[in-house]
């Protein structure tokens, strides 16, 4: 302190004018809002002509009350409470029962019915109302029900209530505009600091900020509508580095395929070599490595399939304790063992596939498919290059040796008389295996997949491949192949969310509702993860053998189903690139089918839901859409829709453009001195074609213009005195004669203004800005 | 702080509703954004528009006393600003400690007046400046700031308090009736009674009138006739005042005043002189009332602040005026009559009781 105090007067006076009608404008718009987003939770409704009113009118009442009697507002909150607990005591059933069911449907997710809770949403309505007037014209604290907002706004996605730009807007318009009415200080500076404020400037600056919001509302939301992916994608990019960049910082990103959760997220792959891969020979078809097979769906994720309990299972049944050491290897190999043995005149060449782990650790091993694992391998000439490629000891690995699905011809009949007791034993281990399958694998918790349930139970399909054209048509009619999916909501099944809400996913998202789809229909099927290797994918090395390197791009997933003669056999269900199956199992005919019209079948016919009869967000259609924009390429066409969009809004605002313009120069004129004005003047007679020839000097030009314009001519002569006072005189011209050119100027403007037709005086008037 | 809280609250909007492809949601963080822009386009307007003036450059108040300091704010813009600030630094002179304060504000369009309370604790020249000017946008998230160069002085002068003193006679001059009017047993006894007046608390007890008081049942003094022909010359010291601290400096100038009033009362003038270094001689001004006094004190803060400078109001002293010898103050607040101390006042807080209760008899 150096011994000088600074003080201001406390503030002013509460008074009616800090309290505009603005102001209850946007405290009805927050609860509004409130109301709009709680209508908005999926298996309720209300009546909307009860409970809107109601809110209006207890909203103006407690408003008006909490600004001019605040003894008064105090006595209506009291009645209010004490009505609403006389209905929740009169109404206890009532309430308990629909407060039950919102809070079920909050949690729970999607309601497969709508009820109506109207008594809850006034109960709520009422309170809503006179906490929002307590908070913000009483205690006039923002703070706290900003946050509640905020957080409400931001949890709603993930509890699956999505509101819509109704509530959203309204709620922002709320937000901020009393924000700014309850905006005191500065963050932090409440120390070393005086003020005077006065109340109703905040008001005012709410309602400016209302207003501004309110013209920026219509430019941002149909842009939105129109390059919605764009900064959907903008959202994605930028996690997608962050999450790539964590990944690679943390040592994560080397991490191979394990387990069976589906994400509920984006993928994001970094391109880190997972897997080395060595053949003996370029594979011919799809390579499938599979990491992990799914038994038991438990709600977003796989429990890994056992298949030693089930092999324990039929040892028991068949009395084969004598071969409990060797039963899961020969099982295993079953179905390669029985390939190489046929007896045809060129035998299936089997292809000898080495596996590197990159991160070295083989606690998990990735199979393909009709294969078997052979021990014996080690190839001294490739020691130098996989050294070359960062793998230490290149002894690590190991090697399987498989035969690709098109050389897969298992005749039980022809095969070597030595060779009958094992293919006895093969036969009745496929049909003691098939059994056990038939219960084990096609299990589903329908309780948490009520939707698929029901669509599987109202289309009853028979035989595998209408099956399967069913779940394809399913897949490609209610999704589309993304990486970058969006999250699902916490409350929701994933499968479910993807088939029926969101549309979008990646192969986790198809193979598990494949999947899960042949179960229902009763066909043992397996959720697989592992990696899918592409022939173009191997390079050939001067040694004569094949090698590829499988990154984290590679992680695949898809749906394996029990095939009599092939064991189990992959199918790819995840419609990447327009709905085209690139692999299926074998018999499976897509041509035949697509004669038959399985592809064509309508939502309505397949009696999908209709919510889930749409392809969410990648096929949303526009009406805009179905113009033919040829000159626009279709990368480009969002772009297009935006630009029209600001020249739309553009060409919208361009009146009120131009009469501000026309303001501020007239503004401007009335700063200017006489003889700026007398030169408008003259500029302003030269359009109007009014004494062309004059230039404003001349002795008779009082007397022209006074005959030209109904002006009296001493009038026209006083200001042209006074200009060439102002030019040429010694004397400074007075403010009151500075004041009579302006006045001058604008009679004359008026009737200049009166004389012109048609475009002209838009030209005058807007263009010109002359009057 | 602010600006960085609601940034990440939109970029956490944005965020969630990228992730959940929630368009409405996205248009809330995108509304957010744009609206973060405007109001930093929003700080600069009004930063533009706004202009700030001090209505006085110049004032004076009594110490402890609030003076209300108006500043004339402008806003040349189409919109009312809802929050703006002044950094104010205030001092007593270089060297004595310099203070801020941030005064916070709101304008309408047009203009307008800010009144804010001043008030010091010393006496002395008081300077404010206001020296930044700082604009904020509807939500104060940003704030777009400008120089002012604006200056206030303020003369801080003591209150009017007039020292108790009793002056024989050869303390003070007469020019045309020469008269002892100091007896040795009070003043009482040969001054004229001009009239009787209710007691105050800054009134001698010696001056009260227990028979008068006693009859009208309140304490009644008598006030004198002034010896309106009197003069008395006081010389201040002034050595060590370009160093000395503020609380000693505005002690000095309280006694001064009270001394000189309280002279006055004796007294038609007082001669209050000093001697100028830049000038090479005594310079001074005669004192006949409180505001002549205020004068002087002015003409010493104004010394104070430029030591170089003449100050006009002053005049050269003619030492021939105090034939009878002078008094004398300094800075330590020893009050001399030539050189012999007549008392040493307190530089604390009894320096107040001093003045206001205790009468001293020359």
């Amino acid at each position: 302190m150096n011994g000088i105090h600074i003080g201001l007067k406390s503030a002013e006076a509460e008074d009616s004018t800090r309290h505009p009608v603005t102001e209850y404008v946007f405290l009805a718009a927050g609860v509004f809002g409130f109301l709009l987003f709680f209508q908005s939770i999926e298996g309720i409704t209300f009546s909307s002509w009860a409970v809107y009113p109601l809110a209006a009118v207890m909203c103006g009442i407690a408003w008006i009350l909490s600004c001019r009697r605040r003894k008064a507002f105090f006595l209506f909150a009291s009645a209010c409470i004490a009505v609403c607990i006389v209905a929740v005591f009169r109404m206890e059933d009532v309430f308990r029962r629909q407060i039950g069911y919102i809070i079920n449907c909050v949690t729970e997710g999607s309601a497969a019915e709508t009820i109506p809770v109207t008594e809850t949403a006034l109960l709520a309505a009422m309170l809503l109302v006179l906490f929002i007037v307590l908070s913000e014209i009483l205690l006039k604290s923002h703070e706290v029900l900003f946050v509640l907002i905020m957080l409400l706004i931001l949890a709603s996605p993930v509890m699956g209530i999505k509101a819509g730009f109704g509530a959203i807007l309204l709620l922002a318009l709320f937000l901020f505009t009393f924000g700014v009415i309850q905006e005191d200080l500065p963050f932090g500076v409440k120390e070393k600091s005086e003020a005077i404020k006065k109340g109703h400037l905040q008001a005012r600056s709410g309602t400016i900020v209302g207003v501004i919001l309110l013209g920026l509302i219509p430019v941002i939301v149909p842009m939105l509508l129109v390059c919605s992916e764009g900064a959907y994608h903008c959202v994605y990019t930028i996690e997608g580095q962050v999450h790539i960049s964590f990944r690679q910082l943390l040592g994560r990103a080397a991490e191979p395929v394990t387990g069976g959760r589906i994400s509920r997220g984006n993928n994001y792959p970094t391109g880190t070599v997972h897997l080395r891969l060595e053949a003996s020979e370029k594979p011919g078809e799809t390579l499938y490595l599979r990491g992990f097979s799914g038994g038991e769906y438990v709600g977003g994720g796989w429990r890994s399939a056992d298949d030693d309990i089930l092999l324990t299972d039929i040892m028991i049944q068949q009395s084969w304790e004598d071969m409990a050491d060797v039963m899961d290897t020969r099982f295993k190999g079953m179905y390669f063992i029985m390939n190489a043995n046929m007896q045809t005149e060129h035998p299936p060449h089997a292809i000898s596939l080495k596996l590197w782990h990159s991160g070295g650790e083989y606690n998990n091993m990735y199979v393909p498919y009709y294969s078997q694992r052979s021990r014996i391998y080690y190839h001294e000439q490739l020691e130098d290059i996989w050294h070359d490629y960062g793998f230490g000891n290149t002894r690590e690995g190991y090697l399987y040796q498989y035969y690709e699905q098109s050389d897969m011809n298992i005749d039980w009949d022809n095969v070597a008389t030595t060779f009958w007791f094992e293919r006895d034993w093969f036969m009745e281990m496929q049909e003691a295996y098939m059994k056990e399958i038939q219960t084990v694998y096609t299990r589903v918790p329908t309780g948490i997949l009520p939707r698929l349930t029901e669509m599987c139970r109202a289309h009853p399909m028979e035989g595998l491949d209408e099956i399967t054209s069913f779940i394809l048509h399913t897949l490609d009619s209610n999704a589309v192949y993304t990486l970058t999916p969006g999250w699902a909501p916490q409350n929701e099944d994933i499968v479910e969310y993807f088939l029926f809400k969101g549309g979008r996913g990646y192969c986790e998202h198809f193979a598990a509702a494949a999947t899960l789809m042949y179960r229902l229909y009763g066909i043992p099927a397996r959720y697989a993860a592992g990696y899918m290797v592409l022939p173009e994918d191997f390079t050939e090395q001067e040694q004569g053998v094949w090698t590829a390197s499988v990154t984290d791009e590679d992680a695949h997933a898809w749906t394996e189903i029990f095939l009599a003669d092939y064991g189990w056999t992959p199918v790819e269900v995840t419609l990447a690139g327009g709905g085209e199956i690139s692999a299926v199992y074998p018999g499976f005919d897509t041509e035949a089918l697509v004669q038959r019209g399985y592809y064509d079948w309508e939502a309505e016919e397949a009696g999908i839901p209709e919510e889930a009869g749409h392809k969410a967000q990648g096929s949303r259609s526009y009406w805009w859409e179905d113009l033919d924009f040829e000159f626009v390429s279709e990368e480009n066409r969002q772009w297009f829709y935006a630009l029209g969009i600001c020249v739309l809004y553009s060409l919208c605002m361009l009146p009120f453009f131009f009469d501000y313009r026309r303001l501020r120069r007239i503004r401007k004129l009335e700063q200017a001195g006489c003889r700026s004005v007398f030169s408008r003047l003259l500029q302003m007679l030269q359009f109007g074609g009014i004494l062309k020839e004059y230039d404003g000097t001349e002795e008779d030009f009082a007397a022209a213009l006074g005959q030209a314009l109904p002006v009296p001519m001493e009038d026209i002569a006083r200001m042209q005195a006074i200009v060439s006072q102002a030019a040429f005189g010694i004397k400074e011209t007075e403010q009151q004669e500075e004041e009579y050119v302006r006045s001058m100027y604008l009679r004359l403007a008026r009737a200049v203004y009166g004389t012109l037709k048609g475009h002209k005086k838009i030209i005058f008037r807007y263009w010109k800005a002359f009057y | 702080m602010k600006k960085l809280n609601y940034l990440f609250v939109c970029l956490v909007t944005l965020y969630v509703a990228g992730m959940y492809r929630y368009l409405p949601l996205m248009a809330l963080a995108v509304l957010g954004l744009v609206f973060l822009a405007v109001s930093c386009g929003m700080s600069h307007y009004f930063r533009r528009n706004l202009s700030v003036r001090a209505m006085r450059h110049s004032d004076s108040v009594q110490v402890m006393t609030p003076l209300c300091c108006s500043v004339e704010v402008r806003n040349r813009g189409k919109l009312p600003i809802n929050l703006f600030r002044i950094r104010v630094l205030s001092d007593y002179g270089p060297g004595t400690g310099q203070e801020k304060k941030y005064i916070y504000s709101d304008s309408e369009c047009g203009e307008d007046m800010l009144i804010f309370e001043l008030k010091g604790d010393f006496c002395g020249m008081m300077h404010l400046y206001m020296d930044r000017l700082q604009v904020y946008d509807y939500m104060s998230l940003f704030s777009a700031s400008k120089k002012l160069r604006e200056e206030v002085k303020i003369a801080v002068f003591p209150q009017e308090r007039a020292l108790h003193i009793e002056l024989p006679s050869l303390c003070c001059q007469a020019y045309e009736y020469p008269r002892e009017v100091v007896p040795a047993d009070g003043a009482e006894a040969h001054s004229e009674v001009r009239q009787l007046r209710e007691y105050h608390a800054e009134d001698s007890k010696r001056h009260i009138h227990w028979n008068q008081s006693a009859r009208m049942e309140r304490l009644m003094v008598k006030e004198y006739e002034k010896e309106s022909d009197m003069r008395v010359s006081l010389h201040l010291e002034l050595d060590g005042m370009g160093t000395a601290e503020v609380g000693r400096k505005s002690r000095f100038y309280e006694l001064l005043s009270a001394l000189v009033l309280g002279l006055l009362q004796k007294a038609a003038v007082v001669n209050v002189f000093w001697y100028d270094g830049q000038q090479k001689c005594p310079v001074g001004k005669e004192v006949s009332d409180g505001e002549q006094c205020r004068d002087v004190l002015s003409a010493l803060y104004k010394m104070e602040e430029n030591p170089g400078n003449r100050i006009p109001a002053l005049e050269i002293y003619e030492p021939g005026k105090d034939l009878c010898g002078y008094f004398k103050l300094d800075l330590e607040l020893k009050w001399y009559w030539e050189d012999v101390l007549i008392y040493q006042f307190s530089s604390g807080k009894t320096l107040y009781d001093e003045i206001m209760y205790k009468t001293f008899v020359v």
